[in-house]
């Protein structure tokens, strides 16, 4: 039984909003119980505490370029000129009590929050949560997700460190070669020619007022969208395109998710205090005349890194206008990223012919097309990644440079087709276990809307009605894709070992 | 393609591909070193009987090269002593790794050799600095290290890449070690020469490399000081690893 | 039994949980505040997740997916709503407002150029006719200074942070420079000079390999030839770095002679026109 203080705020609340109903509705709501659907929760508890310690970080950081003599207790930096934005940093680092932690809590979360995004979007993408009537959400998630680096990326070019400097003017390169506007864009965006007087203030708008607004906007839209189409659910017991079964929003629901933030913020924390990230003040300030060896940006956006370090020198003159080689690793490609993920739904709806209504998720393995093209771009952007760090890697393996280069740009070609064709015979080899059986999608159920003439587009891998195996594919696509990926990845394997020569003495 | 076909595909896949790619990675990997114990051939510090011994074979009997080694003509004392006190010399193969920065030798044998080949042939060139790193201006070092260090030898010291080789770390370098290899240049580090640095300049550099063997970590465990490359390393392997057992252990039903 | 579980680790959260107030009152150390932070939190959510699973109900529960398409009689009515403004008789009007907004967001736009100063010349940097290379304390370099294999960092004085004009100033072995046409004399004494700033993505090329002759940008590893115009060997950069021309005084001091060969740095659309 409920109290007697319960009972009368609710009719407080209720003779004033008529908030009954609602209320009823809302602790009602089912959500399904799978662990891979807490994901997405994973990255909206980390932009919480990012919101929260980066206003308690923005009380001490000081935006401004103004040069500076340090004249502060850590003597490596004693009397160096360096802006207001590092000196402050380095202030909150190391004499502000706490502000260690809470700056590391900061940026542990913040890479941890598109690690999040990844995983979430993977797991939406192999489990085909896209469908209609989920476009839509899709569309907002990478969104979120390119507002995610891009704050990312804000967030620690800000304190004017040497690491972060030096991302920054390949970042003012990058948006030079973009054609026709380039210098344009490129002082506009920095507030002139490199390193303006405006830049920290700029970034700083940006990384602290512009996106988190539209994240805070978009996850609102998303989390709006899933409350009202209702999540998505594996096939199962008791469970169809018609019924979700789960647990109700409050008490179970409510619990486990307060858990999970506060497991979230548990592990940041720990990583916050135990783990050093971003030491700025062993790096040094920014100066236009420095730059170090290892100089690599945070892990998401190593892939563009990659792809500046993997791209052959090809610059383009066309009628005395000049296209830099920087823009297609770091313009075009990270555009066409963007927009094929994008446009994705939409293209796999017009390649499968489905139009059909989806709240079943498919298991990854009933759809190897997809999931191995899944696999092979994460493949892709994988070796990218790894491509950011060639000179480590050339380190730690002790191998030179062109060596390891041409290898990876071997294995940027050949591994995802292979990854991809291996990824689909594994498919193709589970497709014998049975699935649940699944009543076929409905277009809308008992409306005046005349029924679809078939059911079940043609190139849609669906299953067998009466065993629940999925229907067999084409497999020779896998094969030439198999064919080429093995003989890319060995042959440039091979050719770099025959060209990596001895090192000098 | 049968069941059967279909296994052996995916065997193929997942065992042999795997074990054929990270073998031939392997074998780049290879590179034979093979530092013959020395001190077992030593016979005392006998600057000219450690020269014929450990040297002569390929720099010459007369210090004026072979086609193995270079000629020490004029190359300085301290040429020799940082060869020598860094383990880099003697050395047996042409393709060993980054070396130790312990001398191979005793303290009095590379002295007997540094005043011996200095005598015979090297002499004319630089002779041992003397550097006094506690004298250094940290701070004045911080700002050079980071100027022309940094690039090659990474802004903790902690080594670098060249086109064709690694660089080595600096952490473990003496100050003499470090101002022997401004003036020297040796291998392909340039010469950072005394007359654009001078000795107050080389005593910062060396204070600041000696107060980077013990750097200000106060985030907590270093993690190498690789930076982001082991930040996202950590942030995928520990911390999204805990929240999947995490979220699978939420998941379940009571 | 479980709800002595449950109370224990939210006891246990409470108890670790002080711990981030007592060291930050005592010592503010970094670790231990963040341990007790940590466990705190995990050992509460621990707390939570054993009451979800034990204590509340888990159900299953079940409720009905949402029809989303609505009657054509429900699409009739909200259309003829929509109707009612009779828009799709107003074709004039509603492009004479189209134009209103086409002009004022036109104007609206071009605010947006106030954020950045007019473009400017990148072609040319502050380096002209004699003036002295100076290191970054200002500093001028003599002749002298450099023995063969030696670098040095140099910039004309008191522009020491203006990011076209770092440039790296190596003394070469005799004989191995091979200098481009037209740059004979812009290498006396084997002393070359070329800009720092990579001509791939702009970071400095800080990199000398005195065995080889190469300058390598750590960045992206690009690597240029110091001894055939820094032009590009291995790595992503097309372009060559811009070269310095130098003169020497008669007193050794060393000095410009005009400005970069090129726009030093990365290229872009109006490259080839600052380039005649």
């Amino acid at each position: 039984m409920t109290g007697r203080r319960i009972s009368r705020a609710n009719a407080a609340l209720d003779e004033r909003l008529g908030s009954q109903k609602f209320l009823k509705k809302a602790l009602d709501h089912i959500f399904p119980d799978n662990w891979s659907f807490m994901l997405g929760e994973i990255a909206a508890y980390c932009f919480l505490i990012l919101v929260i310690t980066g206003v308690w970080l923005a009380f001490f950081f000081d935006p401004s370029d103004s040069m500076v003599v340090y004249h502060g207790p850590y003597a490596p930096l004693h009397e160096q000129t360096m802006n207001l934005a590092y000196q402050s940093t380095v202030n909150l680092s190391l004499e502000v009590r706490a502000g260690l932690l809470i700056r590391q809590i900061h940026h542990w979360t913040a890479d941890l929050f598109v690690t999040a995004i990844v995983c979430h979007l993977a797991r939406i993408f192999f489990t085909g949560a896209f469908r209609k009537p989920r476009e839509l959400n899709w569309v907002v998630g990478v969104t979120l997700l390119l507002l995610a680096i891009f704050n990312g990326f804000t967030g620690y070019s800000l304190p004017g460190d040497l690491m972060s400097g030096l991302g920054l003017r390949i970042a003012y390169s990058i948006a030079l070669s973009i054609p026709w506007a380039g210098n344009w864009l490129a002082y506009l965006f920095f507030g002139g020619q490199f390193p303006s007087s405006e830049l920290t203030h700029r970034i700083f708008i940006l990384h602290v007022f512009v996106a988190p607004l539209l994240i805070f906007g978009l996850l609102g839209i998303h989390l709006a969208l899933i409350w009202r189409q209702k999540h998505t659910q594996f096939p199962g017991e008791g469970r169809s395109e018609r019924k979700l079964v789960g647990s109700h929003l409050y008490p179970t629901y409510a619990f486990r998710s307060i858990a999970l933030l506060l497991i979230v913020a548990g592990v940041v924390s720990l990583l916050g205090g135990l783990v050093q990230i971003n030491p700025i003040w062993e790096y040094g300030p920014y100066h236009p005349y420095l730059a170090s060896s290892f100089a690599q940006p945070d892990w998401y956006t190593g892939w563009l890194e990659g792809s500046l370090r993997l791209m052959p020198p090809w610059r383009l003159h066309l009628f005395g206008w000049t296209v830099s080689e920087v823009f297609w690793p770091a313009v075009v490609l990270p555009l066409g990223t963007f927009l094929l993920l994008w446009i994705y739904p939409f293209v796999e709806r017009w390649w499968t012919g489905d139009h059909l209504y989806h709240n079943l998720l498919d298991r990854p393995r009933d759809r190897p097309g997809r999931t191995a093209l899944g696999v092979a771009g994460l493949t892709f952007y994988f070796v990218l990644t790894v491509a950011g760090a060639q000179d480590v890697l050339g380190f730690y393996l002790d191998i030179q440079q062109p060596p390891v280069t041409f290898a990876l740009r071997g294995l940027l070609i050949g591994l995802p087709l292979l990854a991809g064709a291996v990824t689909w015979k594994i498919c193709r080899d589970l497709a014998g276990t049975p699935g649940v059986k699944v009543s076929p999608p409905v277009e809308s159920a008992d409306k005046v809307m005349p029924p679809p003439t078939r059911y079940l587009p043609d190139r849609v891998a669906w299953q067998d009605p009466e065993t629940g195996i999925p229907a067999a594919g084409s497999s020779a696509w896998a094969r030439k894709a198999a064919t080429v990926g093995t003989a890319v990845t060995l042959g440039a394997l091979a050719a770099s070992w025959a060209r990596r020569g001895r090192r000098a003495g | 393609m049968g069941r059967v076909e279909g296994v052996a595909l995916k065997r193929l896949a997942l065992v042999w591909l795997p074990l054929i790619v990270a073998a031939s990675m392997g074998g780049m990997l290879i590179s034979p070193s093979g530092r013959a114990d020395l001190a077992a051939t030593r016979s005392g510090p006998s600057g000219a009987v450690l020269y014929q011994e450990d040297c002569a074979a390929c720099h010459g009997a007369d210090g004026r090269g072979t086609s193995r080694g270079p000629s020490l003509a004029g190359v300085g004392e301290a040429a020799v002593d940082f060869e020598l006190t860094t383990g880099r010399m003697p050395k047996r193969d042409v393709a060993t790794k980054q070396p130790p920065y312990g001398g191979i030798l005793s303290a009095a044998e590379i002295a007997a050799l540094d005043r011996y080949v200095t005598a015979m042939v090297a002499y004319g060139g630089p002779a041992i600095p003397t550097v006094d790193p506690s004298a250094g201006d940290l701070s004045k070092g911080a700002e050079l290290f980071d100027e022309y260090c940094a690039a090659c030898h990474g802004w903790g010291g902690g080594g670098g890449i060249l086109y064709d080789r690694a660089v080595p770390k600096v952490t473990e370098a003496t100050p003499t070690q470090v101002a022997e290899a401004m003036q020297v240049g040796p291998a392909q580090m340039p010469v950072f020469s005394p007359q654009v640095f001078s000795p107050s300049e080389v005593d910062a550099i060396a204070a600041y490399i000696r107060s980077v063997q013990h750097p200000v970590d106060r985030g907590g465990d270093p993690i190498s000081h690789l930076g982001p490359v082991a930040e996202g390393a950590v942030v995928w392997l520990i911390g999204m690893v805990l929240l999947l057992f995490a979220i699978r252990w939420i998941g379940e039903r009571g | 039994m479980k709800r002595t579980a449950i109370f224990l680790c939210f006891a246990g959260s409470a108890v670790v949980g002080s711990g981030l107030a007592v060291t930050y009152w005592v010592n503010g150390d970094t670790a231990i505040e963040g341990a007790c932070l940590g466990a705190s939190l995990l050992l509460a959510a621990v707390g939570l997740v054993l009451w979800s699973h034990h204590l509340l109900p888990n159900g299953p529960y079940s409720e009905e997916y949402p029809d989303f398409r609505s009657t054509p009689v429900q699409e009739a009515e909200l259309l003829a709503t929509v109707d009612r403004g009779e828009l799709g008789r107003r074709r004039l009007l509603l492009v004479s407002l189209g134009a209103v907004g086409l002009s004022v967001g036109a104007g609206a736009l071009s605010t947006l150029r106030s954020l950045g100063p007019p473009p400017r010349t990148l072609a040319s940097t502050v380096w002209k006719y004699k003036l002295p290379l100076v290191d970054s304390d200002g500093r001028p370099i003599k002749v002298g200074d450099l023995p063969v294999g030696a670098v040095a960092s140099v910039f004309p004085p008191g522009h020491l942070e203006d990011p076209s004009v770092p440039a790296v100033l190596i003394r070469l072995p005799p004989g191995t420079n091979h200098p481009l046409p037209g740059r004979e004399t812009w290498a006396p004494n084997d002393l070359i000079c070329y800009s720092k700033v990579c001509s791939h993505a702009g970071c400095p090329v800080n990199l000398y390999d005195h065995q080889t002759l190469a300058l390598q940008c750590p960045c992206h590893q690009s690597t240029f030839a110091a001894t055939d115009g820094a032009k590009p060997i291995f790595g992503p950069a097309a372009g060559s770095l811009a070269q310095l021309p130098l003169s020497i005084d008669l007193d050794g001091t060393l000095r410009s002679a005009g400005d970069f060969s090129q726009p030093p740095g990365p290229v872009f659309w109006h490259y080839d026109s600052h380039n005649a």
